[in-house]
């Protein structure tokens, strides 16, 4: 089955050449280069991994599928591909992928959002004179 | 416990889209201490007319009790303090977290926010991060002064002020104490300046300053982490924000107060 990018519960901000994206439903925020946003952007369901690859080095004549499969495994860690679509484990990919492409620059970095109650500047002198 | 029910009174205050009722049972004092709300909670109003149902109920207990105010909040486990004025502090504290998590028109990141030559540096932090040290620091380096709680960011991304006093942790006893910002020599600001630098500093002791350049969309993801309605309206967020995160950003970790504010201000006069 071919990769599909998740498209629900996703609010998705182009800047400065990423794509910042909010996810709703696990209350992350992902920010992808444009690597691996291209690569996000490829993942229709038609497209097979060798053609997001012949896609990927239309835009970065390094790229090649073992970088490919490195941005669908950050996507999947992320939860923003489909569940249907199965990427290699970490540990199959780790005895294929050289560490250029592993280095390659399909980036995302990711944080979670606290609630506005976690957010919220913390008292402890507030916690201890609570009283039932 | 019987309490009086005599000499009650309630007020009303309104913020930003925050509109709360305060009821006060038996204590005259605390009214009157309760009009102060208006001077420390910036841009609001404290108000009798127009009443509306009380969120809050302060009820003074006799005075051989210690802790004889007695703060009670419509969902939340009451609260005791022993004064009048820890009464104001606490319902301060509490309200300006309403404030930022019902405001409409503005996004409101926890942060604390110098003016310097007509933009802003933001520094984004939770409680603890030593936010407040590094405004008070840029405050005595002839900064002006626009928040040591949160970034208001409007539309535009543009930052409003947001002068509460200052919480100054005592490093003994981690208490805080409020300080104002012409105690460092420093002036409010009064208009809407444009973000010039946004830092995330985070404190070790004995750390010399050390800051990493983060790229737009890794700004905007850590200041979403740190806005109050992140969650409850996204988009709005991120459309705010992604403005005030094309400014330079730095994620950075120091030691002294002194030295992290000279290489912050070095950071936004390189980018200039």
């Amino acid at each position: 089955m071919n990769p599909t990018a998740r498209k629900s519960d996703l609010t998705i901000e182009t800047l400065a050449g990423e794509t910042v994206v909010y996810d709703t439903k696990y209350h992350k925020a992902h920010c992808l280069n444009s690597m691996a946003a291209r690569v996000w952007q490829y993942c229709d369901g038609t497209n097979s991994v060798a053609d997001i690859t012949r896609r990927l080095k239309e835009d970065y004549a390094s790229a090649d599928e073992e970088v490919v499969q490195t941005a669908l495994l950050r996507l999947q860690k992320a939860n923003l591909l489909g569940t249907e679509y199965a990427v290699p484990s970490r540990r199959d990919m780790a005895k294929t992928l050289s560490l250029r492409a592993a280095l390659a620059v399909p980036l995302i970095s990711s944080v979670a959002i606290p609630t506005a109650a976690a957010a919220k500047s913390k008292d402890k002198k507030d916690k201890k004179n609570r009283t039932k | 416990m019987t309490v009086s029910r005599r000499a009650a009174g309630q007020v009303t205050l309104v913020c930003q889209d925050l509109r709360v009722g305060i009821r006060v049972v038996d204590s005259p004092s605390t009214m009157t201490l309760l009009s102060r709300l208006a001077d420390v909670l910036p841009g609001a109003v404290v108000t009798t007319d127009a009443i509306s149902k009380a969120q809050y109920t302060v009820v003074e207990l006799p005075r051989t009790v210690r802790s004889r105010f007695v703060i009670r909040s419509s969902g939340r486990r009451s609260r005791r303090v022993s004064s009048a004025t820890e009464v104001v502090e606490y319902l301060r504290s509490q309200l300006s977290t309403q404030v930022a998590e019902t405001a409409r028109c503005r996004i409101f990141v926890h942060a604390g926010v110098v003016g310097w030559k007509g933009r802003a540096i933001v520094l984004p932090g939770r409680s603890g991060a030593g936010k407040t040290t590094l405004v008070a620091e840029l405050l005595r380096a002839g900064a002006t002064y626009y928040s040591d709680e949160y970034a208001v960011v409007d539309e535009d991304g543009g930052i409003d002020p947001f002068c509460t006093p200052l919480q100054i942790r005592s490093t003994h006893t981690s208490r805080k104490h409020a300080r104002t910002h012409e105690q460092f020599g420093a002036r409010a600001g009064t208009e809407r300046i444009p973000a010039g630098l946004v830092v995330f500093a985070t404190f070790r002791a004995g750390h010399a300053w050390t800051a990493r350049a983060l790229s737009p969309g890794n700004a905007l993801a850590l200041l979403l982490a740190n806005t109050i309605c992140a969650r409850t309206r996204p988009d709005a967020a991120i459309a705010a924000l992604g403005k005030t995160a094309v400014a330079p950003a730095f994620i950075a970790c120091r030691g002294a107060a002194h030295e992290a504010a000279h290489q912050i201000l070095n950071l936004l006069e390189g980018g200039a």
